[in-house]
């Protein structure tokens, strides 16, 4: 029993085997960019939106609002990053009511090429805004022997992220498998609908760990402020 | 459970290619979107704010406006009560005066018309006695009231005292002519009687003149420079007069009547006794209510 899209290659040109993955990826990317665009080219300058930019509008200001309570600070170049997150797993996690569909978030290797952008942001949003030092600095906090550890910490929550939303998908995509060959109707569609609320919880909960991790990375530790503030 | 690292990159790659589009194509303009909306929601929000403090800033000034013209209309219609209370005023006194006038014009004209009257009925008394008078004597006694007067004035004149007599006489010697006056024609005869009976009392020598006659009194008038005796009607026609003027007083008269009326009635009719009673004393003879005349004159 093969659970991974990986496994279900379509075409391979030139070495580069096209599976369900990236096919069902591109699906998701091609759905959220169009209807970018649609929003784009529709954008009503009035005080009253289209339905569907005003649906858009709750969606990326709601982003924007989290973002804001997570981080202490206006959302601003976080938005792209965290959203993305959000958005992409929720629309691949929503699309399994579509028969015949396997979501990305599924295969290990789609959760894992999310939990290394997001073990790259961290770092990178982090040296951003206080500088490499500053950053590099958190790492010995509250004292240096704490580094293996903090080390440690970061590869380990990277792998958590991948393997919580990987795990969650794939179980669900499982379970609705071998429901199916036991009762084909009942219990698959209350799965699904299952599902459709898992997989909302899990984008939500892998976008919020992720704007956790890079706010945290962006502000000094707890030791560390209360070090800067005995030495004021 | 296996991890396609070719996968892995294309997913990164798929990842970061999805977020530069989505913050190309929904970030971004909806972001701007809403960023619009809210900047002209606040800007309506201020011009109202604005406009509300110009409408309140314009209330006030209308209300203090309001205040003032409120102040102001009372003054007005106090200066219009003032004013209108003026004219009243005047108006009044100008139809009180104008009242006055007609009244006054009304009473010289009642007055007029009371004298016009008063004098007609002397004369149509006067006449009347006199032809009554000739009628009843030519008619009952073959003679006239002319030839009666002038025996009577012949005889009188021979009775003249002595004070009147000499006043006369002075007259004469003054060199002032006599003249005897006539209320009606008389003949030649009675002419020669009335002055023999003049020269006898006064002195041969006087010149008399008898005039032609008068229509303006009846009875004799004997004059001389300005000493003048009358043997006429004209005292009795006075009294006459005065009871008429009594029965139609004036305006002014019947007001101090009313008045009078109003403070005490006895003394209106005590008034109306005496009138009478001197309308019946009149008859007692004319000789001496001629001399009486006669001294008043001198």
């Amino acid at each position: 029993m093969e659970f991974s899209p990986d496994a279900t290659v379509f075409a391979e040109v030139g070495g580069f085997a096209l599976n369900a993955t990236i096919l069902w990826t591109w699906v998701v990317m091609a759905i959220l960019v169009a209807i970018s665009l649609v929003v784009r080219f529709q954008v009503r300058e009035g005080f009253v939106p289209s339905r569907l930019q005003a649906f858009l509008e709750v969606v990326v200001e709601e982003i924007r609002r989290q973002i804001r309570e997570v981080s202490e600070s206006e959302p601003g170049r976080f938005t792209a990053f965290v959203g993305t997150l959000f958005l992409f797993i929720a629309v691949s996690n929503a699309l399994t009511v579509l028969p015949g569909y396997i979501p990305p978030t599924a295969s290990l290797s789609t959760t894992a090429g999310l939990a290394i952008c997001v073990l790259v942001a961290v770092p990178l949003y982090g040296i951003a805004e206080r500088g490499l030092t500053a950053y590099l600095r958190n790492y010995i906090q509250p004292t240096p022997f704490m580094l293996p550890f903090n080390v440690i910490g970061e590869a380990s929550r990277t792998l958590a992220l991948a393997i919580r939303l990987y795990g969650n998908m794939m179980s669900g995509t499982v379970i609705v498998g071998i429901l199916i060959s036991i009762t084909p109707f009942l219990f698959p569609v209350v799965m699904q609908l299952l599902g459709l609320l898992t997989g909302m919880i899990q984008a939500y909960i892998f976008a919020i760990l992720a704007m956790v991790y890079i706010a945290s990375a962006t502000r000094p530790r707890l030791g560390a402020r209360k070090g800067a503030t005995d030495a004021d | 459970m296996q991890i396609d690292w070719v996968t892995v990159a294309a997913q990164i790659v798929n990842f970061l290619v999805l977020a530069w589009l989505l913050h190309r194509f929904l970030y971004g303009p909806i972001t701007r979107a809403m960023e619009r909306r809210e900047n002209a929601i606040r800007t309506r929000i201020e011009e109202a704010e604005e406009t509300r403090e110009q409408a309140e800033a314009r209330a006030r000034e209308l209300e203090q406006e309001r205040a003032e013209l409120n102040a102001r209309r009372e003054e007005i219609l106090e200066e219009a009560r003032e004013e209108a209370r003026r004219l009243k005023d005047r108006l009044q006194q100008e139809a009180r005066a104008e009242v006055d006038e007609l009244r006054e014009a009304w009473r010289a004209e009642l007055d007029e018309d009371r004298n016009e009257f008063l004098a007609a009925m002397r004369t149509e008394a006067r006449e009347g006695f006199r032809t009554l008078a000739d009628d009843a004597l030519r008619a009952l006694a073959d003679t006239t009231l002319t030839e009666r007067m002038a025996e009577a004035f012949a005889a009188r004149v021979g009775d003249l005292d002595e004070v009147d007599a000499e006043r006369l006489r002075g007259a004469v010697r003054r060199g002032e002519g006599l003249v005897i006056t006539l209320g009606s024609d008389v003949s030649g005869a009675l002419r020669g009687t009335l002055t023999a009976a003049v020269r006898k009392a006064v002195g041969d020598e006087v010149e008399i003149d008898i005039p032609e006659s008068s229509d303006d009194f009846t009875g004799i008038r004997l004059k001389a420079g300005g000493e003048t005796l009358d043997w006429t009607l004209d005292a009795h026609l006075d009294r006459f007069a005065d009871r008429l003027a009594s029965a139609f007083p004036t305006e002014d008269a019947r007001e101090t009547q009313d008045d009078d009326a109003n403070g005490g009635r006895g003394a209106g009719d005590s008034t109306l006794g005496d009138s009478h009673g001197g309308t019946a004393a009149g008859g007692k003879g004319q000789a001496s209510d001629a001399r009486e005349g006669a001294a008043g004159d001198g």
